[in-house]
């Protein structure tokens, strides 16, 4: 009889999402999914992604014709975006306990506890995103994130992000 | 009035006040402890907390006191009193592990 | 005596009436108190407070008028949103808790029928810019649902997404052809839901209510009570019985500190910074207590406070009760002494809300 081993399922930490992947792990599309690629994923718990920031960015195009600079806000989404991919990849692994039309549940953002901006952010730079999920009470998630171009860390803050369908 | 009833009193009325002040001060709310009401409901018709505001006095709550607060519990978040009582419940469970 | 449209319907259910200020209110159905306590707490219950005092108060200065009489802010008071406050008299007690709704160019205030006259009074006494205030009690029935289940009714009588209704926020819809409020308001800690219908159309919106939804039972007033009290919800017949204030009584959640006028301010701020001389908590005992036997409450022998509302809860498995404690012993987690006409009883100092309504965990779909 063969022994039985028990097989060690280790959580995947150094996990790598395509951008196709997270595009089906999400309800994003272009022009607004701001995360490229998920290069480090535990499924719950945390993630590291990747925005390309491009001189011909839509997004950057009016902010500023003379000087294009990526929006803080648009940093806080792609953090946001993050962190709901490092839920939706939890998700994905859980059974299906109940069909939901096949709607995915929206995160939506609930509250900005605190951000700061440290540097500005033009073409050329490659974010690096970090998501750490932290507390949770019923719906709502609270969530530590970062964003760095190399070693500089560029903005970091607390969202708080609602689960709703 | 015992001097086991007295130290009750004493622990209550500091860990109610602390919460109070964690709740005033995360919350940003302009309102004083003694404006406050210890035994309305926490969510609904009383202190109306949406669960942003629940979520952001349990992270106050367990970086004053340095602990991890039981999320699924309900019954914990009835009041501030009921999370006095848990607070005092911790402690105590604390206090016998010596 | 004054009969609510919905008396007939009632009646047929076994109702027993009991005048209340000149209504005949249905204090229990057939089915009786504990039963009904079931309903409300597990499924739907319904009862009538047609005799719910309601003041049309309209013209320019009407939310003025109303943000200087009340403790809560008005001012601030969004549309299709209610305020759950209270009118104090100069000297800072309570004169009612009363509901006082935004509808668009007019407003509505709701109180109990025992004390319109005084709401009336302190309003007129206020109103120095010809607001018109207009008693409109018996034009309209107070329909009101509650219980985990009681979405499913207002979701199926009138064609609105209920999830958007949210606590303390009203619709206006139309219900048995009649254009009605709808709010969700509740003081059982359950799902609760009020519809104001015009009294002609008002039978027939509970016969269509009782039709499309046969699991919602009738029931009476009288148990009103006890659900009041297991989620500490204020009681203004109980809980003030010597005129204690509001703040003793644990209600500054209804007062807007922040307003720098309204009747009884002076008094009740005065009294929150010189601290309170006696405070109302929550207590329990495990034995079964009848009405009127519970009084003095004590610590070893000294008399330090009083009883005020208690019953025997079903759900908590004890007694539970209101208590006015002096000073310091206004504390959960205090293990005293009641007196009975039969001797000394223990009781304990608790933390309140008693239960956690079974609606907190009630999705809604």
């Amino acid at each position: 009889m063969p022994s039985a081993a028990p097989s060690a399922r280790a959580v995947p930490a150094k996990q790598t999402l395509s951008h196709r992947e997270i595009a089906e792990l999400m309800p994003h599309s272009v022009p607004f999914l701001l995360v490229d690629r998920v290069i480090e994923l535990e499924p719950g718990r945390r993630g590291k992604g990747i925005k390309n920031i491009t001189v011909d960015d839509p997004l950057l195009l009016g902010h500023f014709p003379e000087q294009p600079v990526m929006p803080g806000v648009l940093i806080v989404e792609a953090c946001g975006q993050l962190a709901a991919v490092v839920c939706a990849a939890e998700r994905a692994h859980q059974p299906k306990l109940e069909s939901s039309g096949g709607r995915r549940p929206l995160e939506i953002l609930a509250m900005i506890e605190r951000f700061k901006f440290l540097r500005i952010v033009t073409p050329g730079d490659q974010l690096i995103l970090e998501a750490v999920i932290g507390k949770q009470f019923q719906n709502m998630t609270r969530i530590e994130v970062s964003a760095r171009v190399g070693r500089n860390l560029i903005a970091e803050g607390t969202l708080l992000a609602t689960r709703g369908s | 009035m015992t001097s086991q009833m007295k130290l009750a009193i004493e622990r209550r009325s500091e860990l109610t006040a602390k919460v109070k002040n964690i709740l005033i001060d995360r919350l940003s709310l302009k309102a004083e402890p003694n404006e406050i009401t210890e035994d309305a409901p926490l969510f609904g018709m009383g202190l109306a907390l949406d669960s942003i505001d629940a979520l952001v006095l349990i992270v106050g709550i367990e970086d004053e006191f340095d602990i991890s607060l039981n999320t699924t519990d309900h019954q914990i978040y009835r009041s501030i009193n009921t999370l006095v009582d848990h607070l005092i419940g911790t402690e105590a469970a604390k206090a016998t592990h010596v | 005596m004054f009969k609510s449209p919905l008396h007939d319907i009632f009646s047929a259910a076994g109702a027993v009436f009991e005048e209340r200020a000149g209504y005949a209110v249905a204090q229990h159905t057939a089915a009786g108190i504990d039963a009904e306590a079931e309903m409300i707490r597990g499924s739907i219950g319904i009862w009538d407070h047609s005799d719910l005092g309601k003041l049309r108060i309209t013209g320019h200065g009407a939310r003025e008028l109303l943000d200087r009489t009340v403790t809560g802010d008005i001012d601030g008071l969004p549309e299709n949103s209610i305020r759950y406050t209270l009118i104090l008299n100069e000297s800072g007690h309570i004169v009612s808790d009363v509901q006082v709704y935004n509808n668009f160019d007019e407003f509505l205030l709701t109180c109990t029928a025992l004390k319109k006259d005084e709401v009336l009074a302190a309003l007129n006494a206020a109103n120095s810019e010809g607001v018109t205030i207009e008693d409109v009690t018996s034009k309209y029935a107070a329909i009101c649902i509650e219980g985990p289940e009681a979405w499913r009714i207002p979701s199926a009588l009138a064609d609105l997404d209920i999830r958007s209704l949210r606590l303390l926020t009203f619709e206006q819809v139309t219900v048995a052809g009649a254009p009605s409020l709808l709010s969700r308001i509740g003081y059982c800690g359950e799902y609760g839901y009020v519809l104001l219908i015009p009294v002609d159309s008002a039978a027939e919106a509970l016969r269509q209510i009782l039709e499309q939804t046969p699991q919602a039972k009738l029931c009476g007033r009288a148990i009103q009570d006890l659900l009041r009290l297991e989620v500490r919800s204020f009681n203004l017949m109980k809980d003030v019985p010597k005129g204690e204030s509001p703040l003793q009584a644990g209600l500054h959640w209804m007062i807007n500190f922040q307003k720098p006028e309204f009747p009884g301010r002076d008094a009740i701020v005065a009294e929150k910074d010189n601290g309170l001389a006696r405070k109302l908590v929550a207590f329990e005992c495990s034995a079964p207590v009848r009405q009127n036997h519970l009084d003095v409450v004590r610590d070893e022998g000294d008399p330090i406070g009083y009883i005020v509302n208690y019953d025997w809860s079903e759900r908590r498995g004890k007694t539970i009760g209101l208590a006015y404690l002096n000073d310091p012993y206004g504390w959960p987690g205090l293990d005293l002494l009641a007196e009975t006409p039969g001797g000394l009883i223990p009781i304990r100092t608790v933390s309140a809300p008693f239960i956690q309504a079974a609606s907190n965990r009630v999705q809604v779909s």
